[in-house]
Formats: C-alpha cells, structure tokens, sequence
C-alpha cells in the first residue's frame, strides 16, 4: 500500500499542475478541475492495487470525472470561462470556444495541443480510437477555426 | 491555426491549488465511491471495414455484430433491466442501522435511505421497519421483498416475509408462518417468491441451520395467500435461487455441522441435482444469463466465491474475500456483468465487486469505517422504453431535414433474418438538442426486438450542422449469417470517406454499396447534408464535398463543395464546384420556386447554413433540368429559421435569431447572370407586427410590402398585421 501511495504521489508531482490545467481549459471551471483532480488522485490512492500505469489511469479518470461533471451541471451554462484575469484574454476566448465543441473534440484538442499527446494516447484517455481522435482534432480545429474567425493562416 | 498552442498555454499563467492533501483525506475518509469506468457496460463492437473499390475509390462500409458472448436479446415487455444502486446494510447489532443505496458508476457518495435513529444519519427518514434482512428485489426493480420480525418485543420473535415499493411506500405482510421466514426470491416472471421457512415452535434466533429449527423451501403467491411446500427434508434448505428462465431452483442443504451441498431442483422441487463441491458452502445465486451458479464456500479458513456450472462441472475458485465472517449473499448484477460482495479492506467492511469471469482483480467501491457493511440487494433497473418496431420503422426512414421530430437515419437492413446496421445520423432541428441520455432513440428490428441504441458517442458528424455521427450500441443479438437482403436502397453518409447510393445488405455484416450515376465520377469524401425531401415532384437535395486533394480525404484539407438535385434515384441538376464559399456545416432548406429569372425554366433555390452561433444562409439556384448554381446569395445574418414564402411573386425570406425572434424580413429574386438581387432595399419602410399567440414580441422593419397574412414563423404560427405609422 505504502508503495502504491508512493508511485500514487510521484504521479501526483510530475502530473498534477499539468493535468489540473488541461482540465481548466478542458471545463473552463477551476473548480471542477480541482474536483477531478484530487478525486482522480484519491480513486488512484483506495484502488489499493490493480493500477498498472498511475499515469494513464489518473489522467482518464480525471477526463472522466469532469466529463461527468460537466454532463450533471448541464451544458447549458453559459460558456463563460470562470477564468481570472491573469490569463490571456485570448486563452479566454478560446476556452469559450472549446466550450462550444463536443466534449470528445474538446479533449482531443486539448490533450493534443496542449499536453502534448499523440492520438494513440488520446485514445487511450478518452476512450475512443486514434482514428476517431484524429477526426475529433480535425472537426475541432475546424470549428474553433470557424468560431475565433482566425486569419493567422 | 499556427497559434492554438501557445494560446492555449496562455492557462499557465493560473496556479493550481495543491490537492494532495484532499486526494488523500478523500481517500482515507471511508466514503470514496469511485467512478469506475470499468462498469460502464459497453458490449463489445466489431467494427469490420472493408474497401469496396468502384474505380479508383475506395470505400468503406462500417457494419457491426455483436460479441456472442456479450450478446443478450431483450424482448419489449419482458423484464429487460440495467444495472441500477446496490443497497447495502450499514450497523446493525446493538448500534444504529441505516440501508444505504450505492451508485456503482457515479462520483456520487453512498446515500442513507432509512435509518432507526435519528440525527446520526443527517436527514435520512427513521424508518426502523425498513431495516430488515434478505432482501430480494422484483425482476423489475420496482418492489422488494425481505423478511423482518414483525414484533421485536415478543418472545416468539417470529419473522415474516414482507414486500415493499423500492422507494419504502406500500409496505404490506406476505407470510404469516409464525415462526420463521426468509432469504425470498422473486421468479422471474415476478408472481412468486419461494424462500426459506421453520413453522415449528422451537424457533429462536440464531437456530437456523441446527436440528433444532431445519428450514424447508415455499412458494407463495406475490398477492399473498397460502405457501406450498417446494422442498422439505432432515436438514436446513435454504437461500433459494430461481433460474433466469423459471425452470429451476437452485439452493443450500445445510447440515448441523454447517457442512452441506449446492442443489438444484426443477421448479416443482422434483430432480434434484447436487452439485460439487461439498461442504462448508453457502448462498447459491444462479447468473442473469443461467449459465452459471455462484455461491460461497470455506475453505482454508475463509469465504471464497465459487462459480459452478449449472450441471455440477466447470466449479471455480473466483475469489478470497479474505474472512472467515459471512457476510451473505454475493450479488449478481442485473446485468449479469459483475458480482458485488463484502471483503474487509484495511480493517473497514467494504463493498467489492469482480467480474464473473475473475480476469481482473476486484475493485473496491466503497467502505464504511466503523460499521459492518455488507451488500443486501443490486437493484435491477427497466431499460429505458423501447418504442414499437412501427415507431422505429419511422424513426430509420431517411427523411428530410427540419420539422419538429428527431429522425434517424442511416443504414439499417433487416431482413431475411439478416440485419446489418451501420453508420447512424440523428437528425434534429436546429434550436434543440440531443439529450446526452438520448432517450427513445432505439432501433428494434421486424419482431420488436432491440436491436441497437445509440451509443453514448454521439458527436457532431461529417461537419453537419444538426446531424450526430452516432456508432451504435449493439445490444441484441444480430445473426451472424445473414441471407442477403432485397435491393432496397439507403443513404448512407460516411466519413472520412462516403457514398452517395443505394447500400444492399450482401449477407455479410457490411453491405455492399451502389453509387449514384452522376455523382461516381467524384471522389466524395463527405457528406454534408443527407438527400431530403422538397417540392412535390419527389425531388430531393444532397450536399456533398469532393477531394481536393486526390487520397486526402476531407480530413486536413477542404473539399470542393457541390449541390445536387435528385429525383428518382437520379440526378437531375448538379453544382459546379462550389469554391468562393467555405460552408462549414450544413442545413438545408430546399425551396422549390418557380421561374425566377425567366429563362422559361423553374429554378431550385437551396438555402444552406453552417449552423453554431454564427449561422449564415446561402441560396443556391438549380435549375432541375441542370445546368449547375445559376445564383449564389450570402446575406451573412444569422439566423436560426428560413421560412420560405410561396407568395407569388417572389421568394421571401425571414431571418429569426438564436431565440426564435424575427429578425428582419428580406426578399431576394433572381436577376439572371448568376446574381441574386436584395431588394428590400428599393423599399420603403413600413413597419409590421409580428404577433406571437397574441402577445407582441417583435417588430420587423420591412420595406414596403403589398400584402400580408398568417404565415408560420420561427416555428410558430405567426400573423403579420400592417401597423401604420402613428405619426
């Protein structure tokens, strides 16, 4: 036990700022990220064993959590960000953007553009393909495209 | 799109709060009740691509079959149920009671339903009449019965069977034995319950399973009446379990020495079968699917869960829970997915569940410090309501866009004992939206089985603007050899890659596909609005892009962009390739007008949006004999509805905004030359009301208008009245 609190706890302090960010931008709530986050971490820490990879499984439950966060709120708020103002207003926009895409497409987006995963991996996350990931990116970016209006490319 | 990351690495700039220390109190406070993501019941899909090459294109079809292992036909009207709380027993003793009910797959904690005393659990209702033993819920989860001393006070303490609603109202007595009565369960057709009764005089708490008080099995009437008896002998039988189909009982012959056997009889208590192992063995519980008995057995020192197979072979070690305390009954799901029971973790009675076939290890899902905890009942849920195979014969029809109903349409055969269901789209009209539950979306084939659901995947597909991708969930059982159906045709929109024509289930599980002479000739790589339905000469629209660039399919690159008419089977005017606009997302309003441009040819004026918060509308103009887009419009308003006037002369167009209010009236007419002309502007300015159901919500600003009427607005019925200028 003491040793899965320990790689629990590793996992904790290489991963948490990261993911609590992702989820940030994945929910444009602090709160609910913060939820998902130490609710993640205390499954990962009373699963007492069975978890191969801390790291995978913490970052899909949380993914987990918030979605089902998010779907017993009611999507139906606002898309106002709860962000403060030491971010960027355009990182704002955006997350009001993101709220408007599907929550697959949503966290393809960010895990891809933000954390850095590859398709496979978002797979692996969100429970779904790298070939539907690729397609969530695609029809994301497209929409975001379409909805910030960009004229960078 | 160059700086979507280091706009999204603008959120560095928050710092995250430090949550370890709550992970951990979350943890060790006793109440985790994880998500487990695991019990989501998701049976297995196959999803079999296979190319069909016509030319140089290659298509692919997506069909899906069940896993046959996970595959349960459900019947409408039967008792086809889902997993719903486990209910389980907290205290007891000498201390305070409380029944929790327990979501296995929500982050929801546990939750008090009744207790006998007040104050310790919060709110939760005094209710100490509730607080029984063995209970046993109804095939449909709706009633549950237990058995519960009727008089604490008395010295003879009897206890009787009671049954309740699930929600505690409507509690009544079942058995008036007068001595001892319990461990009921329902039959599966839910009219009786057989359980274990002692009808002696020697009844004491604490005899059961002794020579002193041998239990034998009854049935009694779910109405009440007077039991039969089922199975009698010297020893105790006890703990009845009925098979999924009605036919059998399985149950324990407990000796005095607590030694006894697994046995099954035939439901008349005839042909009885004992099953090994032997000996210190507890609690038989026959699986939701009937192909396996699980029960408890000590050895070594401890319980073990062990499964048998119903003739006695296959038993098997499932696993320790790792105390000598029997905690009763383990518990199937009502799915028959996952067996929950009671094993200490770190000193706390907490609640586990596994899966049947043991491969993974078991998973806690929620512990009580300080109190012995111990599942009592996993209470099945009614599937959500199946609609009549008629319903969903509509619902699978491909129809046009627009109206008030969701439709489904897509890709099903079923015939010949034969069904292939592929690629799903839902469509919906704009302003509303698909419940994530989407409930009433079902598809049952001819004999009003379930076939499949939409899956919780559904997503924004193929870039439409009110049409969800959505890959079935296939429940039901879908032959695996089909006979090849009857040339009837569907539509089908894929993506990436897609085809426009008729599909023919070929008796494999996909299907083989046909497409359309005059739209072969592209590589259609999306589908962006599926055929509908305009005018009355059965003529219908489809939007389509084509592969820009050769094998790219759509993905990463846009496509060219072209409309098509079609009448039978056939097409009848197709669009250049559209390239000066970049229409994302598509909703069509097809209007079927006469000859606006007088060139002596009627013209097709396609209104298409690309939907969101930023809908825009572009009218196309087909002539029907061909000839391609006469005229493109971009008003570029938004606007939720396009109601297309047939008041002669002209075409008229009302844009309402995100929350059904008009907007402004425009009218446009064709000038020939490829142009669409506004022309309110040459008009002046009057001013209408707008009357919704009485009550004026808006006005339209209008140019000059000659006439006015009812007319339906924003779906609503609407009527414009001239309203004169005051001054």
């Amino acid at each position: 036990m003491a040793d899965l609190t320990d790689a629990v706890e590793r996992t904790y302090r290489a991963q948490a700022e990261r993911l609590w960010h992702a989820l940030v931008l994945f929910c444009g709530d602090r709160e609910v990220a913060s939820d998902a986050v130490s609710e993640a971490f205390a499954q990962a820490i009373a699963r007492g064993s069975g978890i191969e990879d801390v790291h995978r499984w913490v970052w899909r439950s949380a993914f987990n959590i918030a979605r089902g966060e998010l779907k017993r709120r009611g999507r139906q708020t606002s898309g106002v960000p709860d962000l403060p103002a030491e971010v960027p207003i355009e990182t704002v926009d955006l997350v009001r953007a993101l709220a408007k895409l599907s929550p697959k497409q949503r966290a393809s987006i960010v895990l891809h553009h933000y954390a850095g995963y590859s398709t496979k991996e978002i797979a692996g996350i969100i429970g779904s393909t790298s070939g539907a990931v690729g397609m969530h990116l695609d029809r994301g970016r497209r929409r975001l495209r379409d909805l910030l209006g960009d004229d960078d490319d | 799109m160059t700086d979507l990351n280091e706009r999204l690495k603008g959120i560095d700039r928050l710092t995250p709060p430090d949550l370890w220390e709550a992970a951990q109190i979350k943890a060790e406070g006793g109440l985790t009740s994880p998500s487990t993501p695991s019990l989501t019941r998701r049976l297995a899909i196959i999803a079999a691509s296979l190319a069909i090459g016509l030319a140089a294109v290659g298509l692919v079809m997506i069909a899906f079959r069940s896993d046959p292992s996970a595959s349960r036909p459900v019947t409408p009207g039967r008792h086809a149920v889902e997993n719903g709380d486990i209910w389980v027993k907290v205290g007891g003793g000498d201390g305070e009671t409380a029944i929790y009910r327990v979501d296995p797959q929500s982050v929801r904690n546990p939750e008090a339903m009744w207790t006998d005393s007040g104050g310790t659990f919060g709110d939760t209702p005094v209710a100490p009449e509730l607080l029984a033993d063995d209970y046993a819920f109804s095939p449909d989860g709706s009633q549950v019965a237990f058995s519960a001393q009727e008089d604490q006070g008395s010295g003879e303490v009897p206890r009787e069977l009671f049954v309740m609603n699930a929600d505690g109202t409507g509690l009544r007595r079942l058995t008036s034995d007068r001595a001892y009565a319990g461990f009921p369960d329902w039959s599966p057709d839910g009219d009786t319950i057989a359980y274990a009764s002692y009808r002696g005089t020697n009844y004491v708490p604490g005899c059961l399973g002794s020579s002193i008080c041998p239990t034998d099995l009854y049935v009694i009437d779910v109405t009440g009446g007077t039991p039969s008896l089922l199975v009698a002998g010297d020893v105790s039988e006890t703990t009845p379990s009925w098979s999924p189909d009605g036919s059998s009982i399985a149950f324990a012959e407990i000796g005095e020495d607590g030694v006894g056997a697994i046995v099954t009889t035939r439901a008349d208590g005839s042909g009885r079968v004992e099953l090994a192992p032997t000996g210190a063995v507890s609690f038989p519980s026959w699986s939701p699917d009937g192909t396996q008995i699980l029960f408890l057995k000590m050895q070594d020192g401890t319980n073990h869960l062990w499964t048998v197979n119903p003739d006695g072979s296959g038993h098997h070690d499932l696993a320790d829970t790792r105390t000598d305390t029997n905690f009763g009954r383990p518990l199937w799901s009502p799915e028959g997915d996952y067996i929950a029971f009671a094993r200490p973790y770190a000193g706390v009675v907490s609640l586990w569940i596994i899966d049947p076939a043991g491969d993974r290890s078991p998973e806690r899902i929620a512990g009580w410090p300080g109190f012995a905890g111990s599942p009592i009942a996993w209470r099945p849920i009614p599937a959500e309501t199946m609609p009549s195979a008629s319903d969903v014969t509509a619902l699978v029809s491909s129809s046009g866009p627009s109206g008030d109903t969701a439709l489904l349409t897509g890709t099903l055969t079923a015939e010949n004992g034969c069904l292939a269901v592929s690629t799903v789209y839902v469509v919906w009209p704009a302003g509303y939206s698909l419940s994530e539950e989407k409930a009433g979306i079902w598809l049952v084939d001819d004999s009003g089985t379930l076939v499949a659901r939409i899956g919780d995947e559904v997503q924004m597909g193929g870039g439409i603007t009110n049409l969800a991708h959505a890959e079935p969930e296939v429940v039901g059982g879908i032959p695996s050899s089909c006979e090849v159906g009857s040339p009837d045709a569907y539509w089908f929109a894929g993506t990436p890659e897609a085809v426009i024509g008729s599909l023919v289930a070929n008796g494999a599980a996909d299907m083989e596909a046909t497409r359309l002479p005059g739209i072969d000739a592209y590589r259609v790589c999306r589908v962006l609005a599926l055929p509908g339905d305009f005018g009355d000469a059965g003529d219908e629209v489809v939007v389509f892009e084509e592969e820009r660039v050769p094998g790219a399919g759509c993905i990463g690159s846009e496509g060219f962009q072209h409309v098509a008419v079609l009448r039978d089977g056939r097409v009848t005017s197709l669009s250049r390739r559209i390239t000066d606009f970049d229409i994302k997302a598509w909703r069509v309003w097809p209007y079927a007008t006469p000859d606006l441009d007088g060139d002596g040819e009627d013209e097709i004026a396609v209104a298409l949006s690309d939907g969101g918060e930023d809908r825009r509308v572009w009218f196309f103009m087909l002539a029907p004999g061909g000839g391609g887009v006469e005229a493109v419009y971009d008003p570029q308003q938004p606007f939720t509805h396009v109601i297309g006037g047939d008041a002669a002369p002209l075409p008229r167009g009302i844009y309402c905004d995100g929350e059904g209010k008009a907007r402004r009236i425009v009218t446009w007419v064709a000038t020939g030359a490829g142009k669409l002309d506004v022309i309110e502007t040459r008009w002046r300015l009057e001013t209408f009301r707008v009357v919704f159901d009485s009550e004026t919500t808006v006005h339209i600003e209008k140019r000059g208008y000659p006439d006015a009427g009812d007319v339906e607005l924003c779906g609503s019925p609407v009527s414009l009245r001239r309203a004169y200028p005051s001054a």
